[in-house]
């Protein structure tokens, strides 16, 4: 008679716990596939990251990742450059590799691009249609030369410009710095700090004011004549835009926000910058 | 017919009395009374709340009239025909043990009470489970399998799926706002002056009274002992608490409870010598205070009063950043209560209750959050009862005015994360008519029906009506409870944002424009005895309209935990489940063990999901062993883990490489998850141990009892979660798990002279 009144406790105990669903929701899923890839008007190469971000160690996956373009269709390969990926500590997102793709002309902005692959867990399909650049109004120079001031900053200049109604998210990209120092030597190698910093998040359309805040160079150099560098505002897609503003934002629910891609996680995005504004600073 | 019934009624007698405690002459509360006619009919009751007790039906003559409580040694004698009116029985007290978790579905009692289902959970079995921090009235009801916790964190109940602001928390009739400690930790309620705790499950039967969807919350302070003079105090590790009660006149009793925390006391002495870089200045306070005058017989008049403060000072002082806040909840109540004839009862309550709050915080001269508001209620319930065997009636009135005022400024973005600005201001009037009829079929069958009238004003008339029917047989008692309710209040809180797991206090606002919130619920259980072991087992669904409920957004967790109106949508909800409550005593060794397996959901904006307060399984069970002048006693809580939204990936922002190359090191992670709350946490297991030590002492010639007690919050220091986060901090991004309470020590004594 006894046994039941135990079944019916021990059944009541395992259920109280849990203990037939020792069910883990934060446990990652290895198989997981990762693709990155955003493709820029004016570049005539196409670069890609692809792994399995939840795996310490082992191959990364054999996607065989085509891009279809409006007149051909390219393979991407194994890049020789595996920096160019852009991730500054690879280890920490598991098993990556680098693509690229060689393409016979620039992308242009209106041009609609398909990705395809097959991957693990099925097919890879993305699409994107590169939009419009944003304009720089001001300045309306390409070269600008700004002089340093006495209230901290080096220098600053503004930035006037607008986006079209297809740009999502846009950023302020700075590169190509390159500094004169006092003993007349040039050097590439040099840190700017700038505010905004290069790839913060800026209006759709409006004016900012880019300072130029602080400079360093390796081997503590730090007497220079003037320095250049160059300013851009890149205007991105509608997926890339939902997928940087989806960092941090939390565990998202399904059905998640559109990345542009299917059968992987990442994005599949494109972008396409204003011209370039060449700055230089001067004592 | 109708003739023979007539006749048969004006043979028939009424007897009518109060139970009391023979010791301190309170009344007791829920004793079983048996009365026996010289023809050898019998009727069975219960003493209501305030101890009365009415048996109709029975020929004139002698009557033999037993009572039987627990905790106390039964009581019977001989009346006779000319004194069957306020008849006094007095119990004499046995040591207390912890069976005391009734359930209130009356099979004993007479029919009205028949459509009361719920929990009782007495002041012994508040006394006796382990003390996580102090004994606490909300940490007690959580055993009966009705209600579930939302967190360690927070107690506030969530009753069968219902909704918080469906479930009032009443005290002595009068509605309290947010009667919270330490953001929801503890109750605002010392538990020397509660009597007893009352968990309505239904919206029918007495919850009828309350208008409310999800049940109710009642709390019975003690009228004060008219023996003598008494006092009591408690020294925990958080507060201290007084409290004195006595007679005024033969006929008078009062009780006056205060408790205050010295943490803010304590840390400053740590701080003025140096063990701690600076002062905590949070305190809180209660303040509970009853007199009652008994005006002949069971006619009496009682007034409460109660007042909680809670502020937290500077607690950033030295640095530019400011952070102040104070809540305070104030309640006045007055009940009268006289005899209708022979067999009949009348209770009035005239009551105002108000919330008030200020939290600011500031830096510099900016003031980045600044929130004030204040909620309050005015409440008349007139209600007239008569026990005509086999029948009984109610009819009962109310008229309630709640208002609310809020502003709630926010400037900095990252609290926006937390609170939205919002600016409400709102009351609404309710007036109602209910009445109950209960009709007993022979000694085995009994059936109840209740209807309830709301006006709302501006928003139209509602009627709720309610059905019970109960079956003897066997020992064993089969009740059926079907209710409908309306109410025109609503929460702006949103239960999926993780901090509602921290943060029991709610803003209610009206209901502006239709629909009302609706309730409907179907209730079976049975209940009965299986050798030595009180069983109880029930099954219910319940379906809720007119929710007003926060669209799921993308990641819902992250969302603020109060929002403003106009951001929420109407929704509906469900919940229904199996649930089962047992106790057992063998000599001094008591078990009270509660289980419930259940199915909630709400839908909004055409998304249907499991809430994040929902648990699967829940299995709550206390135990207690006396020995000599000690005791020992432990719960332990078993429940599934909570629903939460399943991590598919986290991946990695990689800066895109563009003509001119690319930034490097990655912006973050984007956590994708899953179907909202498809997925559960791990399993929660907790086990409190408890000890305490009943000294009898003496001090200038006054006896008493002095309590030292230990408790052990989680002793199994089981790894508890409550949601997790992304962690980037990390080398690698993973997911952590946030904790529920560790393993922690509590320690304290009371006294009582």
């Amino acid at each position: 008679m006894k046994r039941p009144y135990l079944g019916i406790v021990v059944g009541v105990l395992t259920l109280g716990c849990d203990l037939v669903h020792p069910s883990d929701p934060v446990a990652l899923d290895r198989d997981v596939v990762l693709v990155e890839t955003v493709l820029f008007a004016g570049s005539d190469e196409i670069h890609a990251v692809v792994g399995f971000p939840h795996r310490n160690g082992g191959a990364p996956p054999a996607l065989s990742l085509s891009i279809d373009g409006p007149s051909a269709s390219t393979p991407l390969q194994p890049a020789s450059a595996p920096s160019r990926c852009g991730l500054l500590s690879p280890k920490a997102w598991g098993v990556y590799q680098c693509l690229r793709a060689g393409l016979g002309a620039p992308l242009a902005s209106g041009e609609r691009f398909r990705l395809r692959g097959a991957g693990p867990a099925g097919e890879i399909v993305g699409e994107t249609t590169i939009p419009r650049a944003p304009t720089l109004a001001a300045p309306a120079s390409d070269t600008v030369v700004a002089r340093t001031t006495a209230n901290g900053e080096l220098a600053s200049i503004r930035l006037t410009f607008a986006s079209p109604p297809e740009v999502d998210l846009v950023e302020l990209a700075i590169h190509d710095l390159t500094v004169r120092l006092a003993n007349g030597e040039e050097r590439d190698d040099c840190t700017l700090i700038t505010n905004p910093a290069s790839g913060a998040p800026l209006p759709r359309e409006g004016t900012v004011e880019l300072a130029f805040r602080f400079l360093s160079c390796p081997g503590g150099a730090t007497g220079w004549r003037e320095f250049r560098v160059s300013a851009q505002v890149v205007g991105y897609d509608g997926a890339y835009g939902r997928f940087v503003r989806s960092a941090g934002a939390g565990i998202l629910r399904q059905p998640a926000p559109d990345f542009g891609l299917r059968g992987a996680v990442g994005v599949f995005g494109s972008a396409a910058a204003s011209r370039r504004v060449q700055v230089t600073v001067q004592q | 017919m109708l003739l023979a019934a007539l006749i048969l009624a004006v043979q028939q007698v009424a007897v009518s009395g109060v139970v009391r405690d023979s010791l301190r002459s309170e009344p007791v509360s829920f004793a079983q009374v048996t009365i026996r006619d010289a023809a050898g009919h019998v009727v069975r009751t219960v003493s209501d709340e305030l101890g009365v007790f009415i048996g109709s039906g029975l020929r004139s003559g002698p009557l033999e009239l037993s009572v039987h409580a627990v905790g106390y040694s039964p009581w019977s004698d001989t009346i006779a025909p000319e004194r069957l009116r306020g008849i006094e029985v007095r119990l004499q007290p046995l040591p207390l043990n912890l069976q005391a978790i009734d359930v209130v579905g009356a099979r004993a009692a007479g029919p009205l009470s028949l459509a009361a289902p719920g929990f009782r959970v007495d002041s012994a079995l508040i006394a006796a489970l382990p003390k996580v921090l102090e004994t606490d009235v909300f940490r007690a009801a959580t055993i009966a399998p009705s209600v579930s916790a939302n967190s360690d964190f927070n107690a506030m109940p969530f009753v069968r799926g219902g909704t918080s602001d469906g479930t009032p928390v009443l005290l002595d009739g009068i509605r309290l706002f947010n009667p919270f400690h330490l953001l929801g930790f503890l109750s605002a309620f010392n538990a020397e002056a509660v009597d007893h705790v009352t968990m309505l499950t239904s919206s029918g039967g007495a919850a009828l009274r309350h208008g409310a969807t999800s049940g109710a919350l009642e709390v019975a302070t003690r009228d004060g002992a008219r023996d003598r003079i008494h006092s009591a105090g408690a020294i925990g590790l958080a507060s201290g608490r007084a409290s004195v009660e006595g007679p005024i006149d033969r006929s008078t009793s009062f009780l006056l409870d205060a408790r205050r925390t010295y943490i803010d006391a304590f840390t400053g002495l740590l701080d003025r010598i140096g063990a701690i870089d600076r002062q905590v200045p949070y305190a809180f306070s209660d303040l509970h205070g009853k007199i009652t005058r008994t005006l002949d017989g069971i006619d009496r008049i009682s007034v409460t009063g109660y007042r909680s403060a809670e502020s937290l000072g500077d607690i950033d002082g030295s640095d530019t950043s400011v952070l102040r806040s104070d809540w305070s909840n104030a309640a006045l109540g007055v009940h009268y209560r006289a005899g209708l004839g022979a067999n009949g009862l009348l209770d009035m309550t005239l009551g105002r209750s108000g919330f008030s709050s200020r939290f600011r915080v500031q830096d510099g001269d900016l003031t980045e959050l600044d929130a004030a508001g204040e909620m309050h209620e005015s409440r008349l319930d007139a209600r007239a009862s008569w026990h005509i065997a086999p029948m009984a009636v109610l009819v009962g009135v109310e008229a309630d005015r709640f208002g609310s005022d809020y502003a709630l400024t926010v400037v900095d973005p990252d609290l926006l994360d937390i609170v939205p600005n919002l600016r409400m201001a709102g009351s609404r009037t309710r007036l109602a008519g209910y009445s109950q009829v209960g009709l007993a079929l022979g000694s085995d069958l009994e059936i109840g029906g209740g209807l309830r009238i709301d006006h709302f004003a501006r928003l139209g008339l509602t009627a709720s009506p309610s059905l019970n029917l109960a079956l003897r047989s066997g020992g064993w008692s089969i009740g059926l409870d079907a209710a409908q309710s309306y109410q025109a209040l609503f929460s702006l809180r949103n239960e999926e944002s993780v901090y509602a797991s921290f943060i029991a206090y709610d803003l209610l606002t009206p209901v502006e424009a239709p629909p009302l919130v609706r309730s409907r619920e179907i209730a079976v259980a049975a209940e009965g005895s299986l050798r030595s072991v009180g069983l109880r087992i029930a099954a219910y669904t319940r379906s809720m309209a007119g929710l007003r409920l926060l669209p799921l957004g993308r990641a819902p967790i992250d969302g603020p935990v109060l929002v403003a109106s106009d951001s929420q949508q109407v929704g509906r909800g469900a919940g229904k489940g199996l649930e089962l409550s047992a106790q057992w005593r063998r000599g001094t060794f008591d078990a009270v063990a509660s289980y419930r397996w259940s199915l909630d959901s709400r839908t909004v904006n055409g998304e249907t999901y499991t809430p994040r307060f929902h648990r699967d399984h829940e299995l709550d069970a206390a135990f207690s062993l006396h020995f000599g002048e000690s005791s020992l006693s432990a719960r332990l809580s078993a429940r599934s883990g909570q629903p939460y939204t399943p991590l598919l990936a986290l991946v990695p922002v990689v800066p895109p490489v563009g003509p001119d190359g690319g930034d490097a090191g990655a912006r973050g992670v984007v956590a994708l998850g899953g179907r909202y709350n498809a997925g559960r946490l791990p399993g929660y297991v907790r086990l409190d141990l408890g000890w305490q030590a009943e000294k009898r002492t003496s001090i200038f010639g006054v006896r008493g009892t002095v309590v030292p007690y230990a408790a052990l919050l989680n002793a199994l220091n089981s790894h508890n979660v409550l949601a997790a986060e992304v962690d980037e901090a990390a080398g690698r991004p993973a997911l952590r798990y946030l904790p529920q309470l560790p393993i922690l020590p509590f320690f304290g004594l009371e006294f009582r002279f």
